[in-house]
């Protein structure tokens, strides 16, 4: 690989060379000459990594081996599903019709009709045809003549030999239904015809029946590409006839009936490989995550690297670009297996789906890498917790198989990409990979993805960051899982940062389990609302309350300081009544604000569907909440919320923030997170609450800082949610006033004005009170030593 | 804090103090340390497993943050010049961790690079170092194909590359045979020769008494001992190392059999 001996790399001689080559052994402290090279400790950490044989084993051996193993599954797969690949015996499939046509006349439509308008064109085509024909007259079982089969056993008439494939067409049979002869497998499609005009192709009504299995779908699929033919023809006849308007090409629908086959039958080829390519990359950076952590620990030269002086955020940020970049080789290796392996296997186009072309293999790429990094961190993290390699295993395995889970579930058909599941790390990489080979791409739930993906990493590269500099990175004893689950032995005064993030963590799968239940109920009768509704305040509740008083109470907080429960003073209530009052006008103009940009950044047209589409969504929950009692509105859309929200968002958050950063930027990220919080519920109109409610967010913050207490943000908060949703309750009576602005009308200027006007007096307010005094907040021992009595 | 800097004070321990917490028990790892070492001498550090030698080390090193007290390093304190502190310093740790799979000639410029010398000078320091220890034979290999004393000089040699004023030696020769041991011991002498400060971790007691200035012993975390060999002499009535070490942990011993109250506590909190 690299020289044994390269003293003189290049990229060491860059400084200056007047340095002393004499060494005398002078006792004062070498001067700092230089800062340390981060450079030179990644390359360190590569060469080493790189040089370990295990690395290499998982690096290449595994592409090697997994992928023609893989195609050899796939090939199994297709043959034992159609039985027809590389078999000899050509399948039969059979054509059902019904309808005011006859066998001649099927057999024209979807045979010779075809062949008929490529004539001029495909001279060589007909010439094959006939000898097809010739040699499909020897046939066993078939007959040309429709009167003599027996009842029950369908006759067939040729119409179409292909490679492994043959079609027929069943007589017309009065007797039963078309759905009830291709379900009971006498046929395998149906399809109905009738016809408005007997000289010419001029048809009514179309409609193919279909079972949900491969053959079936084969015949189907055969029977929808000669009606395209149809259509196509019927549209040339038309532009034809010059003068004669162009009406609608022949629309068809079709059922299927029967019970549904196993999924399996429709193999997710564009899901699976994103899956197996995501799993591999984690395999790639297991070894050396492990190896450079605890590894490095366990035969003692991570202590002698720290002895060196050389930041312990450099050593770890060394050791996460070697993980990054095995991981990244890792990606780049199964990739190329893994399309080489669809390429020469034509597997694409044998399951009919996604596209394989460099594109799609390059934009692949930066989605695994993106992955990488965020998994890197991660495994950073956690193998930098365990003293040796074997503990670092014990720990990475449940998360490599709590991984499987997102990534199993990712795989079912019915998922999408929407504002839930692009923020769910692994579930929204892998839905995108897929959404990028479908070429099914969607811009924003993409953003969201990547920017939430950037997020995870930046945080699980920030707590490696925090193990890493714990006296526990020697094996000390701290800094390890243990620290997390046990009960610090003295009173705190708000939760600690790590406890927060772990609760903030905690709430991601709680929040997204709870709408995922609520979405079951799907019932829109009043009652079964106003369960709906109340089920959503309980698991509000549950998550932004109770949740955060367990972590709470178990890292020994006092509840009051920890959550900032004490009284206000009065003037930040009055502040908090008249912004509560008026920012919901702000906020709906900045709506407003935002879907100019969208129409700006997107076209005009995409900000009218999108448009339309908010104004669809938002009058089914006006439509929704209207059947509710308005009581159960202002306790579960109004009460519950506020006081949950601001109980973990600017209470535990926020506080926690402010322990251990500036005023600004605790009050920025806890916004931030608010914001995003917000985005996890609606998919459809998500995206547009981010900036509203971060900046919501942050007025709610700035207030909680200033008045040292979470109770003006309730009020505010609660003012705020009655106002906006008791405008939509009352929705039907309010646009009966003539004053009162329409459904889809802009809020008028004066109001926005006016609201401006009352939340600047808010603001001034706030601004101009003074915050509670430091001493006054200081817990006195009293109340300590009674906290930890409780 | 006093700053009582006699010439040629080189490491200055003030009170170092260090609890273990895990969980609901906490441990007092390190009680109240003071001491000093001059150029020029070796001072042992020498202590009955689990003493809190090793914590020691590491806080002066920096490694560790003390609960209390400080330890200054030729000028620097380790907890507010940290990177000042691991300049002046060579450490040499029990475990001799070495690089698998680099070769020493390269983990060696990898280490003269981090510690910020001139190409040209790491080049000159290993050929150097590689005549004094006696690498030249294996200096090419991967690590990982080491004998555990060729592992043992490379590991010294990885300290001293940036020739540094001040040794810190946690159990150098662990694991070494007794020609092995001595190889390391004898450069230790070269190394006070030439006017280091050194603190030297070892249970090779004999070796010790013979090398060290001066003396600490530590137990459960406290200095018991300190002084030169004639003062733990006149301080203990015995006459050498091994014979103070076993009436240490016997007087401990008695002390915990026949008294509830231990005289070292080994645990606070509750």
């Amino acid at each position: 690989m690299t020289e044994p001996t390269n003293p003189d790399d290049p990229a060491a001689v860059e400084s200056d060379a007047l340095g002393s080559t004499t060494l005398k052994s002078d006792d004062a402290p070498r001067p700092a000459r230089r800062k340390y090279r981060l450079r030179r400790l990644m390359l360190k950490e590569l060469r080493e990594t790189l040089r370990d044989r295990r690395t290499i084993v998982t690096l290449l051996l595994m592409p090697l081996l997994v992928y023609p193993a893989l195609s050899l599954v796939f090939k199994t797969y297709l043959l034992s599903n159609l039985d027809l690949l590389g078999g000899d015996e050509p399948i039969e499939l059979i054509i059902a019709y019904s309808g005011d046509t006859s066998d001649d006349d099927i057999g024209i439509a979807l045979g010779m009709m075809a062949a008929g308008i490529e004539q001029s064109t495909k001279l060589e085509q007909r010439k094959q045809q006939s000898e097809k024909q010739k040699r499909a007259s020897n046939l066993p079982g078939e007959a040309l003549d429709s009167s003599n089969g027996k009842l029950g056993e369908p006759k067939r008439r040729f119409v179409k030999f292909s490679e492994h494939k043959r079609y027929f067409i069943s007589p017309n049979d009065v007797t039963q239904t078309l759905e009830s002869r291709v379900e009971s497998g006498m046929a395998d499609v149906g399809v109905f015809l009738s016809r408005k005009n007997r000289q010419e192709w001029e048809i009514g009504e179309i409609r193919i029946v279909a079972r949900n299995d491969q053959i079936s779908q084969l015949a189907k699929s055969y029977l929808e590409g000669r009606l395209e033919t149809l259509n196509d023809f019927d549209l040339r006849r038309r532009l034809n006839r010059i003068g004669q308007p162009v009406g609608p090409l022949l629309p068809f629908e079709e059922s299927i009936v029967g019970p549904v086959e196993d999924q399996s039958g429709s193999f997710p080829l564009a899901s699976l490989v994103p899956l197996i390519l995501v799993m591999m990359t984690i395999t790639g950076a297991v070894y050396p995550a492990i190896d450079l952590t605890a590894g490095e620990r366990e035969r003692g030269t991570l202590e002698t690297l720290m002895a060196a002086p050389v930041p312990r955020f450099g050593i770890l940020f060394s050791k996460f670009t070697a993980v990054l970049t095995v991981a990244v080789l890792t990606a780049v290796l199964n990739l190329i297996g893994m399309f080489a392996t669809v390429w020469a296997f034509q597997l694409d186009k044998q399951f009919g789906i996604g596209v394989f072309n460099i594109s799609v293999m390059f934009q692949v790429l930066l989605l695994l890498i993106l992955f990488a990094a965020f998994f890197s961190a991660l495994l950073l993290a956690v193998t930098s917790f365990a003293k040796s390699f074997k503990e670092a295993q014990v720990y990475l395995i449940p998360i490599i198989l709590f991984s499987l889970g997102p990534g199993l579930m990712a795989m079912a058909p019915g998922m999408s990409l929407n504002g839930v599941y692009s923020v769910v790390p692994m579930i929204n990489i892998l839905l995108l990979a897929r959404d990028v080979i479908l070429n099914e791409v969607q811009l924003i739930p993409a953003i969201v993805t990547v920017a939430s993906t950037l997020f995870y990493s930046y945080l699980a590269l920030r707590w490696a960051a925090w193990i890493f500099g714990s006296d526990g990175i020697l094996g000390a004893g701290h800094g390890s899982f243990a620290e997390i689950f046990h009960r610090p032995l003295s009173v705190n005064r708000v939760v600690p940062i790590f406890a927060t993030l772990f609760c903030l963590v905690l709430l991601v799968p709680i929040n997204f389990a709870s709408l995922g239940f609520l979405g079951r109920l799907a019932s829109e009768t009043a009652a079964d609302l106003q369960y709906r509704y109340t089920l959503m305040g309980v698991f509000t509740f549950f998550a932004f309350m109770v949740v955060p008083w367990i972590v709470a109470r178990h890292q020994n907080t006092d509840i009051g300081s920890g959550f900032g429960l004490k009284s206000p003073k009065v003037v930040f209530v009055l502040a908090a009544i008249l912004i509560g009052v008026s920012l919901w006008t702000i906020v709906m103009s900045m709506t407003t604000g935002w879907h100019a940009i969208y129409g700006y950044l997107f076209g005009a047209e995409a900000q009218a569907q999108w448009h339309h589409r908010l104004v669809e969504v938002a009058s089914g929950q006006f439509e929704r909440i209207q059947q509710v009692s308005p009581w159960v509105i202002l306790i579960c859309f109004s009460i519950i919320p506020a006081v949950c929200e601001e109980w973990f968002f600017r209470g535990m958050l926020l506080r926690s923030l402010l322990k251990s950063n500036s005023v600004w930027k605790a009050i920025l990220i806890s916004a931030v997170v608010f914001g995003v919080f917000h985005t996890l519920g609606n998919s459809a109109i998500a995206i547009d609450r981010l900036i509203p409610s971060t900046l919501v967010g942050i007025m709610l913050g700035y207030l909680a800082y200033k008045s040292d207490s979470i109770l003006p943000g309730i009020v505010l908060h609660c003012c705020n949610n009655a106002i906006v949703i008791f405008l939509a309750y009352f929705e039907p009576q309010l646009r009966e006033l003539s004053w009162f602005p329409g459904k889809d009308d802009p809020i008028p200027v004066q109001w926005v004005v006016g609201g401006c006007l009352v939340t600047a007096i808010g603001i001034a307010l706030i601004y101009l009170s003074k915050r509670p005094s430091e001493t006054a907040q200081t817990l006195s021992s009293d109340q300590a030593s009674v906290a930890e009595a409780i | 804090m006093e700053t009582s800097k006699r010439l040629g004070t080189m490491i200055s321990i003030q009170h170092l103090s260090k609890t273990f917490k895990t969980g609901q028990r906490s441990l007092l790892a390190v009680d109240d340390v003071s001491f000093e070492v001059n150029q020029g001498e070796v001072y042992g550090l020498l202590g009955p497993n689990g003493a809190g030698k090793t914590t020691v080390m590491r806080m002066i090193l920096g490694l560790l943050r003390p609960d209390s007290g400080f330890a200054q390093i030729a000028g620097s304190r380790s907890d507010q010049q940290p990177d000042e502190v691991k300049r002046s310093v060579g450490f040499v740790s029990a475990s001799a961790g070495v690089y698998q799979w680099l070769t020493g000639r390269e983990m060696l410029a990898f280490f003269g690079d981090i510690y910020g010398l001139e190409t040209a000078e790491i080049a000159a320091r290993i050929s150097e170092l590689s005549k004094i220890l006696d690498l030249d034979d294996f200096i090419d290999q991967t690590c990982a194909t080491l004998s555990t004393g060729q592992k043992q000089r490379l590991s010294l040699a990885r300290a001293l590359i940036h020739d540094p004023p001040v040794m810190i030696l946690d159990e150098p020769t662990l694991g070494l045979d007794v020609v092995g041991s001595q190889v390391i011991f004898n450069y230790i002498d070269v190394l006070k020769q030439r006017n280091k400060a050194i603190i030297l971790c070892t249970h090779r007691l004999e070796q010790a008494q013979r090398i060290c200035s001066r003396f600490g012993l530590l137990h459960y975390g406290r200095k018991v001992l300190d002084g030169t060999m004639e003062d733990l002499q006149a301080q203990t009535g015995k006459s050498d190392l091994v014979e103070m070490f076993v009436g240490l942990i016997d007087a401990h011993r008695q002390g915990k059999d026949s008294s509830a109250e231990p005289e070292v506590p080994q645990t606070a909190g509750s």
